[in-house]
């Protein structure tokens, strides 16, 4: 197979092939991927099996312990020995491997199109190996564009063998419109009742805040992680001079010149950003990255993810 | 009140300049309006804390207006600039003015670090930075020879232009030459002004009175050596050698000791090297012998024993040209005489002797006043020439221009003026003569040889007349036996000659040398080079060319003729006047001494004309400008 290059990500060898013929993983990232898992700090209730064991009585076959028996319960799972000996209906136990929801919400505004390479590049890049690690975990996987509103996603769905639609929904993305996380999020809780883990990717230039969005995950039992994401200009601009700034969301101009002076202020209020988002994050015990554009996207993955507990 | 003219360009071409020049301006503010739109992310992150006052955004397009009005006021000035304007507001009325500036040789002179002439430039200028609006004036250097440099204009850089060019010259001041030059160009001008800036003494007669005359002294005294003169001459007397005569002058306030350094030929080899003591204000004359070869050059060097130099190194070198022995004429009235023809036989072949009998004699009188000398043997014509050059060898009778008052018989030489010009060499001791005429001396009169008081031989020099007189008759004597008697009428001819053909002196500097040629009548051309090696044609009239003597030094006449040799004509300065570096110039008006004229008050503003202040300013504001723009003041 001739090996071509996606927009979205590197060629490799021998990796797992787009539908669209390109490359999208190399073989010996994919092995590491698969052998990784998504890490919940609360286990989920789950309806489907999956590989995750849960303190739920379910169809696992490892005994964990019995409870009282309450009606709508099993009769198939009443210890009947037990009832003869001690005349109690109590239900056995089981830990049940149970599936992980796997929420990747990847902000596609426009301001994710700054950079070389773009933040949306790696925000995509890092939602597909994400997906692809859940996947190997059995777990299901839902993935959302995020601009204004929620965009039209895919899942929750299991099996690698989704990776492809995946692919094919990040690769057709542009970045474009502006961003509301608080909208993004209203519009996911009302579609996902079900809690998982839930990844946002994006620069988290939301004129509005995007705190009341990660609050309202949390107020639902989902588990935030956090990755912010920015270009490698935005946090050392080269511009100077006279300039009309042009906001790559809103489409507004102001005219400025831009001295030595005015970019000192400007570093000092993007870090002060930078420092107030992890600062948000860590008083709530939300995970916390904060990456360059032009971050490897496997080192995030395979390093910085592990490190921060949000993979094993 | 006036206005401002512009000198440089009109005032349409200033008006296109303007207009092309604000078009440009415009387009290029117009560009700059058009600023570099630059996408961000997330603009509040620029925008915070800058807020959006709208005080803040009207300061900002003033000072963008106010930067494109300072770019209009740059054109405006530096077009100004260019056209170099000048007030047309005057004081009093438009003057003419003629500028006459000294490019003699004495402004050659060092004065302290500059020339004399540096210092007269400067006057120059000033005089050229006093104008008013509407004056007018004319830049002339003047020596030996008026020069004009330019018409009567008023463009300040044509005029220092003109000064710049001005160049001290080789020659002597002709100072009422200059004068009557300022009269006749500036008859019929309105308001009409001289002004004279030299070393030299201007003397202004009534005839100028119409005219105003101002005077700008370059008064820088300087110690100075001066060779004053220096010819070669030929004797008849020695056709084999030459007599070299200098003359040095120390015009200074202090001794001086210099070593006069005499070299022959095109090498300029060292002949002579004679040290002289000149006490100040002194003239020493000096004459050496010098082999007679004709056509030789010469040059005289002074070298100063301190191994410096005076002020003025031009007047410290002079050249000359041994001159061919100059061919006599000669007429010997009288009897034959083998004794005398053999003695005239003895000045060899530059004597041409004609006879004459006695009994022709007053056949040939109106030809005695164009002989070089008339030999009267033993007659004495009457009545007595009244012009002419003549030897009478025993006059007597009354025709003697001495009278003639008895015989003596027997006389001695008792006494004998032996420095005499005539007796040079010649001993009379021992004398034998028979008899001798007494002759009447008159006032006036030498008698070089007397015989107890009786004169045996008398000289006298009268307008156009020279005569010496033998009161005796040779033959009846043993003079002519002696080697004496060729002596005695080789010195008479040349005391009796001296007047009549000096010697000529080198050609000073300055004049017009009319220069006869070898081969007599006929019209050619001649080529004239000089000392610097500029070669001139020039036609020859009347077998001579009129040669005007520019430089100092030796300059080459060379006939267009075949088999015609070139002459060799040597020119020197020797000008009291130009070498004597202390006098102090004045201007005086029918003999009185008049004030000179300071161009530069202390009152007079700057110097600094409306063109230069205007690039001035330009400057001064692109600088701002720029400082400013880099600053983010002005944007």
């Amino acid at each position: 197979m001739a090996a071509t290059a996606s927009p979205l990500f590197p060629a490799a060898t021998g990796g797992t092939a787009a539908r669209d013929g390109s490359v999208v993983f190399g073989e010996t990232f994919l092995r590491k991927l698969e052998r990784l898992s998504v890490v919940a700090k609360r286990v989920m209730s789950t309806r489907a099996q999956g590989e995750r064991h849960t303190r739920r009585a379910g169809s696992g076959i490892e005994f964990t312990d019995h409870r009282s028996y309450v009606p709508g319960d099993d009769l198939r799972r009443l210890d009947w020995n037990l009832y003869g000996r001690m005349e109690r209906l109590l239900v056995r136990m089981f830990d049940e491997d149970e599936d992980l929801p796997v929420y990747l919400l990847v902000d596609a505004s426009a301001s994710m199109a700054a950079g070389a390479p773009s933040k949306f590049r790696l925000a995509a890049q890092t939602a597909a190996a994400l997906a692809y690690v859940a996947w190997s975990n059995l777990d299901r996987v839902a993935l959302y564009p995020v601009t204004q509103a929620l965009g039209g996603g895919i899942g929750p769905v299991r099996g690698k063998a989704q990776i492809h639609p995946v692919l094919s929904l990040l690769g057709a993305l542009r970045p474009e419109g502006r961003t509301d996380l608080r909208a993004a999020t209203t519009q996911f809780l009302a579609r996902h009742r079900r809690r998982g883990v839930t990844v946002i990717l994006s620069d988290f230039y939301d004129p509005v805040g995007y705190e009341e969005a990660i609050d309202r995950l949390r107020y639902s039992r989902f588990e935030p992680v956090v990755v912010q994401i920015h270009a490698p200009e935005e946090a050392e601009p080269e511009l100077r001079g006279d300039l009309v700034l042009v906001d790559m969301e809103t489409g507004a101009e102001r005219e400025l010149t831009v001295t030595p002076a005015v970019r000192d202020d400007y570093r000092r209020r993007f870090d002060a950003r930078l420092a107030t988002t992890a600062r948000f994050c860590r008083q709530r015990a939300i995970p916390y990255f904060s990456v360059r554009s032009d971050h490897s996207f496997e080192d995030l993955v395979l390093r910085l993810f592990r490190a921060g507990g949000v993979l094993r | 009140m006036g206005g401002l003219t512009l000198t440089a360009l009109g005032a349409g071409t200033v008006v296109a300049l303007g207009a092309i020049g604000s078009v440009l301006l415009v387009a290029l503010y117009l560009l700059r309006e058009r600023q570099r739109r630059a996408p961000v992310s997330f603009s509040p992150l620029w925008t915070q804390g800058l807020g959006l006052r709208r005080h803040a955004v009207v300061g900002r397009r003033l000072r963008r207006w106010l930067s494109f009005l300072l770019q209009l006021t740059v054109l405006g000035l530096l077009l100004l600039g260019a056209a170099v304007p000048r007030r047309t507001d005057p004081v009093g009325p438009a003057r003419t003015l003629l500028l006459l500036v000294d490019v003699s040789a004495s402004m050659r002179a060092i004065a302290g670090t500059e020339t004399r002439m540096d210092l007269a430039r400067r006057n120059a200028r000033a005089v050229v930075a006093s104008l008013r609006g509407g004056d007018r004036l004319m830049v002339a250097g003047f020596a030996a020879q008026v020069g004009p440099e330019t018409g009567f204009e008023n463009d300040l850089a044509t005029l220092d232009q003109a000064i710049a060019r001005l160049q001290p010259s080789e020659e002597a001041t002709d100072a009422p030459r200059a004068l009557a030059f300022a009269a006749s160009a500036l008859r019929g001008r309105a308001n009409p002004i001289v002004v004279v800036i030299g070393d030299g003494d201007v003397d202004v007669d009534q005839r100028s009175d119409d005219i105003e005359v101002r005077f700008v002294p370059v008064a820088a005294a300087a110690d100075n050596v001066a060779v004053l003169a220096f010819s070669v001459e030929r004797r008849p007397a020695d056709p084999t050698s030459a007599e070299l005569r200098l003359a040095l002058h120390n015009f200074g306030v202090g001794p001086r000791t210099v070593a006069l350094e005499l070299r022959a030929g095109v090498a300029k080899q060292l002949i002579e090297r004679v040290p002289v003591l000149l006490a100040p204000g002194t003239r020493i004359e000096r004459s050496f012998p010098w082999p007679s070869t004709d056509g030789a050059i010469i040059e005289a060097h002074l070298a100063f024993a301190d191994g410096g130099r005076d002020a003025l190194a031009l007047d410290d070198q002079a050249f000359a040209v041994v001159p061919a022995l100059p061919r006599r004429r000669l007429l010997v009235v009288g009897r034959p005489d083998l004794y005398l023809d053999g003695a005239l036989l003895s000045l060899g072949a530059s004597v041409t002797v004609r006879r004459v009998s006695a009994a022709a004699a007053e056949t040939s009188r109106a030809a005695w006043a164009s002989q070089d000398a008339v030999i009267f043997n033993g007659i004495a014509p009457a009545p007595p020439p009244t012009a002419g050059r003549f030897l009478y060898l025993g006059a007597s009778g009354p025709g003697s221009p001495f009278g003639d008052r008895g015989l003596v018989r027997d006389p001695v030489a008792s006494e004998i003026a032996t420095r005499h010009p005539l007796l040079a060499h010649v001993s009379l001791a021992d004398l034998n003569i028979r008899e001798a005429r007494r002759l009447a001396v008159e006032p006036g009169d030498e008698s070089p040889v007397v015989s107890f008081g009786t004169p045996l031989l008398v000289t006298r020099r009268r307008d156009h007349l020279s005569v010496v007189a033998l009161a005796f008759d040779p033959a009846h004597s043993d003079l002519p036996l002696r080697p004496a008697y060729p002596l005695l009428l080789a010195n008479t001819l040349d005391w009796l000659g001296h007047d009549a053909a000096p010697v000529a002196p080198a050609l000073r500097t300055g004049t017009s040398a009319r220069i006869p040629l070898p081969r007599g009548d006929a019209a050619t051309w001649v080529r004239v080079t000089d000392p610097a090696g500029v070669t001139v044609r020039r036609p020859a009239l009347a077998g001579a060319v009129e040669v005007p003597v520019l430089r100092q030094g030796f300059h080459r006449i060379a006939p267009e003729m075949p088999g015609v040799p070139p002459v060799l004509v040597a020119a020197n300065l020797a000008s009291p006047l130009e070498s004597d570096l202390r006098r102090t110039p004045r201007l005086r008006r029918n003999g009185e001494p008049q004030e000179p004229w300071d161009p530069t008050p202390a009152a007079r503003p700057l110097p600094v004309s409306a063109a230069g202040l205007s690039l001035w300013l330009a400057a001064v504001l692109l600088i701002g400008e720029w400082w400013t723009f880099h600053r983010r003041w002005t944007v």
